[in-house]
C-alpha cells in the first residue's frame, strides 16, 4: 500500500503539490487526475523516489521510498517522456532491468514483445513514439513489480494497443500482485480502467475516491419546477457544485446518493424530473470548477 | 550484500555505449609509453652514448618523460570518463531515467568510479607492460624499473582520478553545461589567474614587490587548482624528493572525492537546468569571481594610461569591472538578461569589498613596503646581489666525503631561485645596510638595479622583498656581505674543486685584453688559485670599496659531479662524469698574495701601467639638448668639440688630461658592477706606437670614479643630458 501524508514539494516559489494525502491500495488501478500543472506528474517523481518531498512523508508498505532501494524494487516508473540510453535495443534494455528488478520476468518478455509485433533486436532510437510506450509498458509489467507508475502512458497510442495494455493490465492484476497508478487528462482512457481516482488541483488533493463510488455520489438531475422559490430551495437544500437553465428547465450538478437527491427533488413536485449518471471528465469539470477552475475564468 | 550494480552482467551492461573511452585511452597511452619510447630509444641509438649513460637515459625516461605523458593522457581520459559517466546530471530525463532504479545514488556514483577506473587501468596496464617489454627487450629489464613502473601507475592512478572526481564535482554542483563548462574552467584555471594578478598588483602598487613565488602566494597558486597540484607534483618528481608533493596530491584528491561524492548523493533532480544546483553556492561563487574580476578590470584601465589619469581609470575599471561580471554572474545564473541588476545589495557589497582591496593596495595598508623586521626578532637574512656584481661568474660547489661534488648554479640573477640556497647570515653592518636601502625606497622612487633579501624571522617564517639599489647603498652591502665568512665561503666555494680539474686560467688586466695564464706551470696556476682563496677570505669589506684590478677566469673540466639516477625505483644521486665549471672572479689591490704572482705575467695592473698615447672620448648629444640642458658643470669647456654623426668627438693627449683620466676609466670587465657611469659616452684608448681604428676593435674603456672637470665641461658642451651614476 502507499500512503502519501501531508506530501508538499515546492520548486522555488511555486508550490507543486501541497499538503496531499491520499492512499493507494492493491490490486486497483489507481487514476491521477488533475489540471495542467496541478502537480500529477511532480507526485508521481515523489512516488518513484526521483525526487524528495519538501514535508510530509511518502511511504510504500510502510517505508520511505526515497533512497530506498529495497522499496524501489517494488515498483517500476515510465515518465512521460521516457529516456532510453543510446543505442540500447530491447534486449539490451531487458538485460539492463534484469540488474536492478529481481523478479523481471524474461519469458514474459518474450511472449509480450512478439504479441507487440515490437522487434527486440532493433535499435530503440528508431522506434516510433508510440511503439518506444508500448516497450515501456511491456518492461514495466515484465519487471515484476508490485506498483507500476505511469506518467501519460496512453498519449500516443493507438485504440488499439490501448485496449491491449488495459488488457495487459487487467490480466497482470488478475493472475499477482499489481497496481498501475496512471496519471493522465485522457479521462476517457482512464473512466474504463480505474478503481480509484485521486484529483489534484494546484498541488492539492480535490477528491480520491473509488470511482463508483464517486459516480454514486455526484449527479446530475434535469428537472422542471413549477415555482422560482422552490427550484431556490432545492438549491439550497441539495450540495449543489453547478446549476444551469435551459428555458424552464434546471439542470444541477449535485453531490448526493441518487436516492437521497430523488427525495428531496420529488418533495418539490416537479413536473419533471430525471437522474443521470456523470461521467468521469463531467465530474472532473464541475469539481475544479469548484475549485474556481473553469474555462470562463481564463478570458 | 554485495550490490547487483557490481555484478560483472551490470558492468558489461551499463557500460555499452562508453567503450570509446577504453578505446581512446588504450590508443593515448601507446602513443604515450611503447610508441614514445620507441621514438626516443631510436634516437639514443644515433648518438654514441656509453651503456651507463643509456641506462641513465632509460631510466630518466620512466621518471620524468613518461610521467609527463601519462599524466597528459590520464587528465584527458579522467575529463572524458568523467563527463561521460555523469554527464545524464544535465538532462531532467535521464536523471528521472537513472534516479527511478532502484540503486542508491551513492552505489550509482561508486559503480560509476569503478567503472571509470576499469576504463582507465586496463588500458594503462596493458600499454605500460608493452613499454617494460619493449626495455627489456632491449636490455634494460630490472626490477628497480619494474618497481618504478609499479609507482607510475600509481601516480598516474591518483591523478586520474584527481581530474576525474574534480570534473565530478563540478558536474554535480552546476545544471546546465554552460555553467559547467565556466565552472570546469574556473576550478582549473582559477588560482593561475589570481597569482598572476596578484603579482601584476604587486608589481604595480609595491615598490617593493617580489616577483618569486613563495608563502601565500605560491600556496594559492599550487594548490589552488588540481592542474597545479598535478604540475607541482610533475616537477617535484624528477628530483626525487616528492613526498610532500605527494601527500598534497593525495589530500587534494581525497578533498574532491569527498566533495564530489556528497554533491552527488545530495543534489536535488529537480534542480537540473538551474546554472547552480546548489543555490547557496551563487553568492560564494559571485564573491569568487566578482572581486578579483573587478579589480583584475581595474589593473587593465590602470596599465593603458602613462598619465596623472591613470588611477580616474583604474577606478571606472574596478566599477565597470565589478557590475558587468556580477550582472554577466546573475544572467547565467537565471538564464534571464533582465536579472541583471539582481542582487543589488550584493553587489554593494562586492563593490566596498574591491574598493577596500584596492585602498589597501593603493595605500599599502597591510604595510607591505614598510616591513622590515626588528633586529632581535631576525633570525638572519638571505640576499641576492647577482644584479649588483654580475661581473663575477660563480656556482656553489659541496665536495662529498667520496670526492664526488655537488654544483649548483642557485646563485643567479633569477630572484625566485637565487634565495632558496644561499647561506643565512646575521649581523648589524648587514642589518643596517638593508635598513639603509630600505628607507631610501620608502623615501623615493627608484627604477634600475634591484637586490631581493630574504628575511627569516624567529618564528621561522621567510618574508622576501626586493628593492632598488644606488651605487653607494651597493657599495655599503657589498663591504657589509664582504665581512661575512659563511657568504664568502659559499660565494667561493668553487676553490674546494681539487687542482686535477683546474684546466686553464686566463686573465683580464688594465689593457682589456684577455691573457692565458702559466699555460704550462700547473703548480703555479693552482698556486694562484689558492692564493685568490686566502685573499677573498682575510680580506674583510674594505676590499670592495677599490675598484678591481684584474679578473681571473677558471677553467675546470672533467669533474665527477651528482646527477640523479634510479636505484630501487627511487631517484637517487648518481654520479656524471665530465661536468664543466667556468667561473670569474674579481681581483681587488689588497689581494696582495694575488697580485704578487700575478706581477709576474707582467700585464698591467693598473691603469697607470698602461702607455697611453691619447684617448678619444665621443659625446653623443641628445637632439632635444638645449638652454635647458641639466646643468653637471660650472666650468666652461676649452677643448677643441669635433663634430660626428651622432654629437661630438674630443681628443684628450695632454699629459695631465691622461693622467686625470687614468684615475677614473678602465676596462668594462674590471668595474664593480655597482660603480658604472651611465653616461652618453664612449671613449678610446690609443696606446704608444698604436692607431686610432675608430671601430669595435679598438681598446674602449668605461667611466669608473671622479670624473675631472675638463671632461664634465666638454660633455656640457657637447650637450650630453645623461651623465650621472647608473642608480
Amino acid at each position: 500500500m502507499i500512503e502519501i501524508r501531508n506530501c508538499s514539494k515546492a520548486f522555488g516559489k511555486v508550490q507543486a503539490v501541497n499538503q496531499v494525502s491520499m492512499d493507494i491500495g492493491e490490486h486497483e488501478v489507481f487514476g491521477l487526475i488533475g489540471s495542467n500543472g496541478a502537480g500529477k506528474s511532480t507526485l508521481l517523481r515523489i512516488m518513484a523516489g526521483i525526487i524528495c518531498q519538501d514535508s510530509g512523508e511518502v511511504l510504500l508498505d510502510e517505508q520511505p521510498v526515497f533512497e530506498n532501494e529495497k522499496i524501489k524494487e517494488q515498483f517500476f516508473y515510465i515518465p512521460d517522456d521516457a529516456y532510453i540510453p543510446a543505442n540500447y535495443t530491447a534486449s539490451d534494455m531487458t538485460e539492463y532491468y534484469r540488474c536492478f528488478y529481481p523478479g523481471f520476468r524474461q519469458e514474459q518478455f518474450e511472449k509480450l514483445i512478439k504479441q507487440f509485433h515490437l522487434d527486440k533486436k532493433r535499435k530503440i532510437s528508431t522506434f516510433s513514439k508510440g511503439m518506444k510506450k508500448q516497450l515501456l509498458v511491456i518492461l514495466g509489467i515484465c519487471a515484476g513489480t508490485k506498483y507500476l507508475y505511469c506518467d501519460e502512458t496512453f498519449d500516443g497510442l493507438d485504440p488499439v494497443m490501448r485496449q491491449a495494455v488495459k488488457s495487459l493490465f487487467a490480466s497482470e492484476i488478475m493472475n499477482r500482485e499489481f497496481t498501475p497508478v496512471i496519471a493522465s487528462h485522457n479521462l476517457r482512457e482512464l473512466e474504463d480502467i480505474c478503481d480509484h481516482i485521486g484529483l489534484l488541483h494546484k498541488g492539492g488533493i480535490l477528491l480520491s475516491r473509488d470511482l463508483e463510488d464517486m459516480k454514486f455520489h455526484i449527479h446530475k438531475i434535469q428537472c422542471v419546477l413549477t415555482d422560482k422559490s422552490k427550484e431556490e430551495m432545492l438549491i439550497k437544500e441539495l450540495d449543489v457544485l453547478k446549476t444551469e437553465h435551459q428555458g424552464s428547465l434546471l439542470l444541477l450538478t449535485v453531490r448526493g446518493t441518487r436516492t437521497e437527491i430523488m427525495e428531496r427533488v420529488q418533495a418539490k413536485n416537479p413536473l419533471f424530473c430525471e437522474i443521470l449518471p456523470l461521467t468521469l471528465e463531467e465530474i472532473f469539470i464541475s469539481e475544479t470548477e469548484v475549485a474556481g477552475y473553469e474555462v470562463k475564468n481564463l478570458f | 550484500m554485495k550490490s547487483k550494480i557490481y555484478s560483472s552482467e551490470y558492468i558489461k551492461n551499463s557500460s555499452k555505449g562508453q567503450r570509446w573511452i577504453p578505446a581512446f585511452a588504450m590508443i593515448a597511452f601507446l602513443l604515450a609509453f611503447p610508441v614514445a619510447e620507441l621514438i626516443l630509444m631510436g634516437k639514443w641509438n644515433e648518438r654514441s652514448y656509453t651503456q651507463s649513460q643509456l641506462a641513465y637515459l632509460y631510466s630518466s625516461l620512466w621518471s620524468s618523460d613518461f610521467l609527463t605523458m601519462g599524466a597528459i593522457v590520464a587528465a584527458v581520459t579522467a575529463f572524458l570518463a568523467a563527463v561521460s559517466g555523469f554527464w545524464y546530471l544535465y538532462s531532467p530525463r535521464k536523471v528521472d531515467f537513472y534516479h527511478s532504479l532502484p540503486v542508491r545514488r551513492s552505489a550509482l556514483f561508486l559503480h560509476r568510479v569503478l567503472l571509470a577506473a576499469i576504463y582507465y587501468l586496463i588500458p594503462y596496464i596493458i600499454m605500460e607492460f608493452v613499454a617494460v617489454c619493449i626495455g627489456a627487450a632491449r636490455g634494460y629489464y630490472s626490477l628497480s624499473i619494474m618497481k618504478k613502473a609499479l609507482i607510475l601507475l600509481v601516480i598516474h592512478l591518483l591523478m586520474y582520478l584527481l581530474v576525474y572526481f574534480s570534473t565530478v564535482l563540478v558536474i554535480a554542483c552546476t545544471g546546465t553545461m554552460l555553467m559547467g563548462a565556466l565552472a570546469w574552467a574556473g576550478l582549473f584555471i582559477y588560482s593561475i589567474v589570481l597569482a598572476v594578478m596578484l603579482q601584476i598588483s604587486g608589481h604595480l602598487f609595491f615598490d617593493t614587490w617580489y616577483e618569486g613565488s613563495y608563502g601565500i602566494l605560491a600556496a594559492v597558486r599550487d594548490l589552488g587548482s588540481p592542474l597545479m597540484v598535478i604540475v607541482s607534483f610533475i616537477d617535484k618528481y624528477s628530483s626525487g624528493n616528492y613526498g610532500k608533493q605527494l601527500m598534497i596530491l593525495i589530500l587534494v584528491l581525497l578533498v574532491m572525492a569527498v566533495l564530489s561524492w556528497m554533491a552527488f548523493c545530495r543534489r536535488r533532480s529537480e534542480n537540473t537546468g538551474k546554472a547552480l544546483v546548489y543555490t547557496w553556492m551563487e553568492p560564494v561563487l559571485s564573491a569568487l569571481i566578482t572581486i578579483p574580476s573587478g579589480l583584475g578590470i581595474g589593473l587593465i584601465f590602470y596599465m593603458i594610461p602613462e598619465d596623472s589619469s591613470k588611477t580616474a581609470w583604474w577606478i571606472f575599471g574596478m566599477i565597470l569591472g565589478t557590475i558587468l561580471v556580477h550582472g554577466i554572474l546573475e544572467v547565467i545564473y537565471e538564464m534571464d538578461f533582465h536579472r541583471f541588476f539582481r542582487r543589488k545589495v550584493q553587489l554593494m557589497i562586492f563593490g566596498g569589498f574591491v574598493a577596500i582591496c584596492a585602498l589597501t593596495m593603493k595605500m599599502d595598508l597591510l604595510g607591505y613596503d614598510s616591513y622590515f623586521p626588528a633586529y632581535d626578532n631576525l633570525q638572519g637574512v638571505v640576499v641576492n646581489v647577482c644584479n649588483l656584481s654580475y661581473t663575477e661568474q660563480l656556482c656553489n660547489v659541496e665536495k662529498k666525503e667520496n670526492g664526488i661534488y655537488k654544483i649548483r648554479y642557485t646563485a643567479t640573477s633569477d630572484n625566485s631561485s637565487g634565495l632558496l640556497d644561499q647561506p643565512v647570515m646575521k649581523s648589524k653592518a648587514l642589518y643596517n645596510s638593508l635598513k639603509d636601502i630600505k628607507l631610501q625606497n620608502e623615501k623615493e622612487k627608484r627604477s634600475g638595479r634591484r637586490m631581493y633579501v630574504r628575511y627569516i624571522n624567529k618564528q621561522g617564517f621567510s618574508v622576501c622583498r626586493s628593492y632598488s639599489v644606488s651605487s653607494a647603498q651597493a657599495q655599503n652591502l657589498m663591504e657589509a656581505l664582504y665581512d661575512e665568512q659563511t657568504w664568502k665561503e659559499d660565494r667561493y666555494s668553487f676553490f674546494q674543486l681539487d687542482k686535477q680539474y683546474l684546466k686553464e686560467v686566463t686573465g683580464i688586466f688594465c689593457d682589456g685584453d684577455i691573457h692565458s695564464l702559466f699555460e704550462k706551470n700547473a703548480e703555479k696556476r693552482q698556486a694562484l688559485v689558492e692564493a685568490l682563496g686566502k685573499d677573498i677570505l682575510e680580506n674583510g669589506g674594505q676590499t670592495v670599496k677599490d675598484q678591481p684590478c684584474a679578473m681571473l677566469m677558471f677553467d675546470y673540466t672533467g669533474i665527477p659531479s651528482e646527477g640523479y639516477m634510479d636505484e630501487g625505483g627511487m631517484n637517487v644521486p648518481a654520479v656524471q662524469e665530465g661536468e664543466n665549471v667556468s667561473t670569474s672572479v674579481l681581483v681587488y689591490p689588497s689581494y696582495k698574495r694575488t697580485l704578487a704572482i700575478l706581477e709576474e705575467t707582467g700585464y698591467p695592473l693598473s691603469m697607470d701601467e698602461l702607455p697611453v698615447e691619447y684617448i678619444d672620448v665621443y659625446y653623443f648629444s641628445s637632439e632635444a639638448a638645449g638652454e635647458d640642458d641639466e646643468a653637471f658643470s660650472d666650468i666652461e669647456s676649452t677643448s677643441d668639440l669635433e663634430e660626428t654623426e651622432n654629437g661630438y668627438k674630443v681628443r684628450y693627449d695632454k699629459k695631465e688630461q691622461l693622467e686625470a683620466l687614468k684615475k677614473c676609466i678602465r676596462p668594462s670587465q674590471l668595474v664593480n658592477g655597482w660603480t658604472i657611469w651611465n653616461a652618453d659616452a664612449t671613449m678610446e684608448v690609443v696606446l704608444e706606437g698604436q692607431e686610432s681604428t675608430g671601430e669595435d676593435s679598438g681598446l674602449y674603456m668605461t667611466f669608473a670614479g671622479e670624473i675631472p672637470d675638463f671632461i664634465r665641461a666638454d660633455a656640457k658642451a657637447a650637450h650630453v643630458t645623461e651623465w650621472e651614476v647608473n642608480d
